[in-house]
């Protein structure tokens, strides 16, 4: 693999019983740059990306992730990736409603990092997706658009050198769906790669490069 | 009871998805069991008319096995795999 290169998935496939979701699929991504996978919905894209993150395993193909094939380490090192190296921004926010804001980003707990260090980088995602001073909020009160910012802060938060971001823009009004592609921006500033699974034309463009999903019939 | 399964997921799902160790979310149901159990032991030993370095090799057995059958059950309740296929 390529020092360069922080993801790289080669020759991914993925049935379904008989049917072929989608073949051959190769993609990489390294510090900085971020990749759209556009698809119509029911293509795979979600599915796509699980494999890449490592939470299904894809029929074919592998994904390295600063080297190791995720599919071919053990649970325990998988756990690790997910803790201090892939972040993920699910369609459906994975936010936990009983929790505050603070909780809901507290959860993700980097290596290394102190309460104090953590509080802080609380502080400074919120701020960044648009939510400053809402940490005592309860997540669950906040509008759908909210809870997908407070997702994205999450990864913020916990700095991942990968994230992975399922439709992070789907149903969102234009201002927050600006605040999120906000948030992604900070993660490739920091250095980080972005992939993101949409069709939305503005995320699309954001990403400036991308892979389309093509059933295998 | 079902709110209280879908809340409990809901945050289990978080914690997976974030590389949290689900005996590390435990942690303080652990150490208050086995600190329960230590005490339960080491009590019931003296009362039976134990020596006193009797009664502390028997809670400290019984410490120890206490935190190895959690740590194990917690682990195996908990598989953070439970989304990998």
């Amino acid at each position: 693999m390529n020092d360069t290169l922080l993801l790289a998935a080669n020759g991914l496939g993925y049935d379904i019983a008989t049917r072929t979701l989608w073949d051959d699929i190769s993609l990489s991504v390294g510090p900085g740059q971020a990749l759209a996978i556009r698809g119509v919905s029911g293509q795979g894209k979600s599915t796509l990306l699980r494999c890449l993150g490592g939470l299904t395993r894809p029929t074919r193909g592998s994904v390295r992730i600063l080297g190791p094939d995720v599919h071919g380490i053990g649970r325990g090192e998988r756990r690790l990736l997910r803790r201090d190296v892939i972040g993920f921004v699910m369609q459906d926010h994975a936010v936990v409603p009983e929790w505050s804001v603070a909780q809901n980003l507290r959860v993700v707990r980097p290596r290394g990092v102190s309460r104090s260090e953590l509080d802080a980088r609380v502080a400074d995602a919120l701020e960044a997706v648009g939510l400053g001073g809402r940490q005592r909020s309860r997540a669950g009160l906040l509008s759908g658009g909210e809870q997908q910012r407070v997702a994205v802060a999450r990864v913020l938060v916990q700095r991942p050198r990968v994230v992975l971001a399922d439709e992070p823009t789907a149903s969102l009004d234009d201002v927050s769906a600006v605040r999120v592609r906000a948030g992604l921006d900070a993660v490739r500033a920091r250095g980080g790669a972005v992939v993101v699974a949409t069709h939305d034309p503005e995320l699309i463009g954001w990403c400036g490069e991308g892979v389309d999903l093509v059933g295998g019939g | 009871m079902v709110d209280h399964l879908v809340r409990s997921a809901r945050s289990a799902r978080l914690r997976f998805l974030s590389g949290r160790h689900p005996a590390v979310r435990h942690r303080a149901f652990v150490g208050a069991a086995v600190a329960l159990t230590v005490v339960t032991v080491g009590v019931t030993d003296l009362a039976l008319g134990s020596s006193v370095i009797v009664a502390l090799a028997a809670s400290g057995v019984a410490g120890i096995v206490a935190v190895v059958l959690l740590t194990a059950l917690l682990v195996v309740r908990g598989r953070d795999e439970r989304d990998h296929r």
